[in-house]
């Protein structure tokens, strides 16, 4: 495992951070006192077994959810108090997501649900078009753009997501199993394509078991039982 | 940086219910229902209780019966014919008149010798009739109003006399010769039913049966007086008690010598048995409404638990809550709108086949059809309003859950 890095980069932190869920009467701890520190320009792997509370920190890191204690801090403005409404202004200004299934609109094409941040940000497709042409090339899904989602293989919705998250330019990517369905050569294009986010100084967070992703990684961070071991 | 557009809102409305075709087509088809089942029930009671007021009175629910008042004594009233000529001059809503008077006589044909009544009607006297003339032809306003020994017979007398009346055959009426100039037919209402068995003619005719008694050639056995409204005949019977007491100086301390048959009041009776008619009617509809309407909510409570991942990956990817409501806004006016379109036109095809078909007397009851599109809308906007609540809130870790 590398060495954290920490210095004035720092964009996101986690300050003893926990999240508890109730299960019945009995409270379930999912992450016990996480202490983070995040630099813009980072590949992170978050490692461990199923169940040690990846996607928990991931949810909470990504502003998907809420812990049960502790400060959250983006660039330096720590989080407490803010309610659903400004956390969603905060995804909407910072955050890019690429989830496991890609999280696609199953009714949108292709190119629509690339384009859905934009229009949900209120830009008009004019300005975007070009950014939008130059994903589907990149991402090999030009011939398919006006496909429905639903038409196409895990590893190319895998594809939409990542154009998707990476189309508005967010400071943070959060991505939860981004390679768990996709075979070595889909694995390898989305790897190396958030490694070249990172190098552009986008802040790549993903939780993964595979090696193709946490290999690429500057920060591997593992996990057991809601800590960081 | 510009806002999340209604233009957009409004577009993923519509892909997303394209997307769930047969949600939207059964949540469309539930309105569309409620609406047009209440619009034809409306149009169907609405077309037999004017059918039923019809039967019962054809054009008397807009007159005045103006006879003698018997407990006031003799020393005033019948109504005139001085008293018909002054309401038609002075009393503001009076359409028009016809004095009737009327005998028992006898009627010979070449055959047969009938005992019957016979009615002298001067002015508008169809109208009361209320039927179509069967052979031949109306008495003329000329011929209605002067001596001229012409008549018509009603289609139960014609029956009668086995059939032994032509039209341009002289008859006899008390051995005085008359020709009939028309058959009429059978009355549409149940109050014109005297004339059926009669002879008709003009009020000078009559005089010419009448015993010595009753000879005073201006008095009328009865005075009917149209008004232009239903809604009047409370203020035409003040109005014209008013005149008539001011023209024969009977104050208004004493009792009037004249009777007014408001055949209003009758028609307030039908009115309480169609009211009833109608409240059962509106509680089955209402019955059938409300399942319709349950339904809609079930179906749209069943598809916000399929689209709460939908939602939650929006919000995931820079969608504010309230883009959420306006997505689901729209798709509810989207639904609602041809929810109501659809019922008002299916309500309007299917008032018009059930006339058609089964011969029901349908009147087109619109803003029964209104009501009921009020009534979607504000289901709709209700479960709406639910249904974005819940959207807004949906948590958007979801979206990391496959």
């Amino acid at each position: 495992m590398k060495d954290m890095i920490f210095g004035k980069n720092e964009i996101l932190a986690a300050s003893v951070i926990s999240r508890s869920f109730e299960s019945g009467d009995e409270d379930v701890i999912a992450l016990d006192r996480i202490d983070l520190v995040f630099q813009s320009g980072t590949y992170v792997a978050l490692c461990g077994p199923s169940g040690c509370g990846k996607s928990t920190l991931l949810n909470i890191l990504g502003l998907l959810d809420e812990p049960s204690s502790g400060v959250l801090t983006l660039f330096g403005r720590p989080l407490n108090g803010f309610d659903h409404w400004d956390r969603a202004k905060l995804r909407r200004e910072h955050f890019g997501y690429l989830f496991q299934d890609g999280g696609m609109i199953e009714r949108l094409s292709v190119e629509e649900n690339i384009a859905a941040p934009m229009l949900y940000r209120g830009i008009n497709r004019g300005r975007f078009e070009a950014r939008l042409d130059d994903l589907l090339n990149l991402f090999g899904l030009a011939s398919k753009k006006r496909k429905s989602v639903s038409q196409l293989s895990m590893g190319e919705r895998q594809r939409v997501g990542l154009a998707r998250a990476t189309i508005a330019r967010p400071a943070i990517i959060v991505c939860d199993e981004p390679t768990a369905s996709l075979d070595e050569y889909n694995s390898n294009i989305v790897s190396d394509y958030l490694r070249s986010l990172a190098l552009d100084g986008v802040l790549v967070i993903c939780a993964t078991h595979d090696p193709i992703v946490y290999d690429k990684c500057d920060i591997v961070i593992r996990m057991s039982s809601g800590r960081i071991i | 940086m510009g806002y999340y557009t209604h233009k957009i809102a409004l577009r993923w409305a519509l892909i997303s219910l394209l997307g769930r075709k047969l949600t939207s087509f059964i949540l469309i088809l539930s309105l569309t229902l409620a609406i047009s089942v209440l619009f034809i029930c409306s149009s169907i009671v609405s077309g037999f209780t004017k059918q039923v007021e019809h039967l019962t009175f054809g054009e008397f629910n807009r007159s005045l019966k103006i006879t003698q008042n018997v407990i006031a004594g003799q020393d005033n009233g019948p109504p005139t014919l001085r008293d018909r000529a002054a309401i038609e001059r002075t009393v503001q809503s009076v359409e028009s008149t016809a004095g009737w008077t009327s005998e028992p006589v006898t009627m010979l044909t070449n055959t047969v010798k009938i005992n019957t009544m016979i009615y002298g009607a001067i002015g508008d006297y169809r109208r009361e009739i209320d039927a179509d003339i069967l052979v031949g032809r109306w008495l003329t306003d000329h011929e209605i109003n002067n001596y001229n020994r012409l008549c018509l017979i009603g289609y139960e007398l014609f029956l009668r006399s086995d059939e032994d009346v032509r039209v341009g055959q002289i008859i006899y009426i008390d051995n005085l010769s008359c020709r009939v100039i028309g058959i009429v037919g059978l009355p549409r209402s149940m109050m014109a039913r005297e004339f059926s068995q009669s002879i008709i003619t003009s009020l000078r005719n009559v005089e010419k049966y009448r015993s010595y008694e009753n000879s005073d050639n201006q008095n009328l056995d009865w005075l009917t007086v149209y008004t232009k409204n239903y809604k009047n005949r409370h203020d035409l019977e003040i109005n014209v008690d008013k005149l008539l007491r001011k023209m024969h100086s009977i104050p208004m301390k004493y009792i009037s010598p004249y009777s007014y048959r408001d055949n209003a009041l009758s028609k307030e009776n039908i009115e309480r048995h169609n009211s009833a008619f109608k409240q059962l009617i509106y509680v089955i509809n209402g019955i059938i409404m409300l399942s319709v309407f349950i339904t809609y909510a079930v179906m749209n409570i069943y598809s916000l638990k399929e689209r709460r991942r939908e939602f939650s990956i929006r919000l995931s990817i820079g969608g504010y809550p309230s883009d959420m409501v306006k997505q689901v806004a729209w798709e509810h006016t989207i639904i609602s709108s041809f929810g109501s379109i659809g019922g008002l036109l299916f309500g309007m095809l299917g008032s018009l086949a059930a006339s058609a078909l089964g011969g029901w007397p349908i009147y087109l009851h619109w803003s029964s059809g209104f009501v009921a599109v009020l009534a979607g809308w504000f289901t709709s906007g209700c479960v709406c309003w639910w249904v974005a609540m819940s959207v807004s809130k949906t948590p958007p870790a979801l979206a990391s859950k496959p």
